[in-house]
């Protein structure tokens, strides 16, 4: 839309108009979906690259930046886009860990089967658990999605015979391997491989779940789901399906966490309740969609990336702290920032105000 | 005689204590201006809501082209066909002014792109048309949300006091609005305290008292009506 770029002030307007304008937009702007695209192919290129030349640790720390970047993405959709907040990510994380690890301990499938199954079963869950729970709002939302966490895990836990319970699960990829490669001499290697197919798998997802995001974002459906955020009764009242919106969202949202989990699972190696259903899965989701920015398709990426080298870097220096400093940022954010690291570099004319970032 | 649209049969709601709304009873005719006046908490606000499914009746039942709507939803009444402002503006504060209007159109992203621009033109609004709804004056919001009615196209719409707190300048251009609708042939059911306005605009006129239809007819009828003085000036 050219006619978008025509900020100047019409004549007509009223009288008493205090309009705050905000910076004209620049020249590159148009061409700023293209520079998308290409930094988007260099950064998957690299990704690509990346395993072949770095050590074991930074894949799996690189790992932890992908599984981020799907945590907060997917977040955003219902509760960045549509305000609804969401503690619910825990559980989706905890039930895909589980989904995924039991299905491999019990070797029905294979892995990648078994991730898309915890992925697309966890969102056929939030379709059922949204209709009731969606008719909240506000806190009452966030503590319901808080209580479902929770009834997660004391289910899981409760579930003996199926889940084995508090003892967790071993997942039996490395013994696999093991016997499949004969000697000992390729365990070093069979890690290896194993850990860059999670590595492949979690950037796999957050590449779908940001491209989701750009669906959403540039769409009418991202539109309405920010009306909703804005004011849900004037939405309803002029003729936004707010359900049919929520509930597609929330389905969509629950999707990735779940899938993460299963990869996490793998990775790991051994799950159980306390870890996988921990609520931290949910404040890192939400931690990362505010730092970066809510609402926005690349807030959560940028606040993936800083949050995590950030936090392992602090986790190095020292471990008891990093709680501490981990709260104080998301108090600093929400007080100082509210429009995430995004804003402020839209404020800064570094980046221009555009739904499409 | 053009036919009903709008037919509220014996309509009720109560909150808590209050009686909001006792067995009221309209008819809206097509094509035409009607008014629905009455003193603040006569339940002109909580009828809208009834009307547009923000609220459900007690009892009795409404129809719109002769299909009863009393407990669909807000949405489900909006895409039959009724469309409405709110008091107090509501626009998305958060949004842009053209994503306002885009948000709530029904065809194409491309098609309703130009709609907004066509429309923000109108009203001398282009200038607007990347500004956050929330920055745009209290008289600016309502323009915004009259265009996004427009946007919906609604056959019947229901406009809540919409000249109240405005300047006569934008009164002006709410006024031509509103007559490009009329034009259209559109329906409108209106409330306001805007006497004079009132009674120049509508064909047609009920007056709440206390959640009762205390009277109805043309406004010179309605002007002239002795429960009508004493409702409003406690005679």
């Amino acid at each position: 839309m050219s006619s978008a770029t025509d900020r100047s002030p019409s004549p007509a307007a009223d009288a008493d108009s205090t309009i705050v304008r905000g910076r004209p937009t620049p020249k590159w702007e148009p061409y700023l979906g293209w520079g998308y695209l290409v930094i988007l192919i260099l950064a998957t290129g690299f990704l690509l690259w990346f395993p072949s030349s770095a050590t074991a640790y930074s894949v799996s720390l690189a790992l932890i930046v992908l599984m981020t970047i799907s945590l907060a993405t997917s977040w955003n959709y219902l509760s960045g886009f549509g305000g609804y907040t969401s503690f619910g990510h825990a559980g989706f994380f905890g039930i895909g860990s589980y989904t995924g690890g039991l299905l491999l301990h019990y070797e029905r499938v294979s892995w990648i089967p078994a991730v898309v199954i915890a992925g697309l079963g966890a969102g056929v869950l939030a379709l059922l658990i949204g209709y009731p729970v969606l008719r909240l709002r506000g806190p009452y939302f966030a503590i319901a999605m808080l209580a479902f966490s929770e009834l997660c895990r004391v289910l899981v836990t409760a579930w003996d015979s199926l889940t084995l319970g508090g003892r967790g699960v071993y997942l039996p990829i490395l013994r696999f391997q093991r016997e499949e490669d004969g000697a000992s001499a390729w365990d070093r290697f069979g890690v290896q491989v194993h850990n860059n197919q999670n590595y492949y798998a979690m950037l796999v997802l957050a590449i779908v779940a940001v491209a989701i995001a750009y669906a959403i974002g540039t769409s009418r459906f991202g539109l309405e789901l920010l009306a909703i955020r804005d004011d849900e009764v004037a939405a309803q009242a002029m003729g936004i399906q707010t359900t049919r919106v929520k509930l597609t969202a929330f389905g969509l949202s629950a999707i990735f966490p779940a899938a993460a989990g299963a990869i996490y699972a793998r990775q790991v190696g051994y799950i159980d309740p306390p870890t996988v259903f921990l609520v931290i899965w949910s404040i890192r989701s939400i931690a990362t969609a505010i730092l970066g920015g809510q609402g926005t398709i690349l807030g959560p990426i940028i606040g993936a990336v800083v949050l995590t080298l950030v936090s392992e870097r602090v986790w190095e220096t020292d471990p008891n702290l990093y709680q501490v400093i981990f709260g104080g940022l998301i108090v600093v954010v929400v007080l100082f920032m509210p429009g995430g690291l995004i804003a402020l570099l839209q404020n800064r004319g570094i980046l221009p105000r555009s739904r499409r970032l | 005689m053009s036919g009903v649209v709008l037919d509220v049969r014996g309509v009720s709601k109560r909150f808590g204590g209050i009686q909001a709304v006792n067995d009221a009873s309209l008819a809206i005719r097509e094509g035409i201006v009607t008014g629905v006046i009455g003193p603040n908490g006569s339940g002109k606000s909580t009828l809208f809501n009834l009307v547009t499914g923000l609220d459900h009746p007690d009892s009795g039942e409404i129809h719109f082209n002769g299909r009863d709507i009393a407990q669909l939803g807000p949405d489900r009444i909006n895409r039959l066909g009724i469309g409405r402002t709110f008091q107090l503006t509501r626009l998305f504060g958060k949004m842009t002014v053209h994503e306002n209007l885009i948000v709530v159109s029904r065809s194409g992203r491309r098609e309703a792109g130009e709609r907004a621009m066509e429309l923000l033109g109108s009203l001398g609004l282009s200038g607007l048309w990347n500004e956050y709804a929330e920055n745009l004056s209290y008289g600016q919001q309502k323009l915004v949300e009259f265009l996004r009615l427009s946007v919906s196209d609604p056959s019947l719409i229901l406009l809540d006091e919409p000249f109240a707190g405005v300047n006569p300048v934008m009164e002006q251009k709410l006024l031509a609005q509103l007559h490009a609708w009329i034009a259209a042939g559109k329906t409108v059911l209106l409330t306001d305290h805007e006497m004079a306005i009132m009674m120049e605009l509508c064909q047609e006129i009920f007056v709440l008292d206390q959640g009762e239809v205390i009277a109805h007819g043309a406004p010179e009828a309605v002007r002239a009506d002795e429960r009508v003085m004493e409702a409003y000036f406690g005679r």
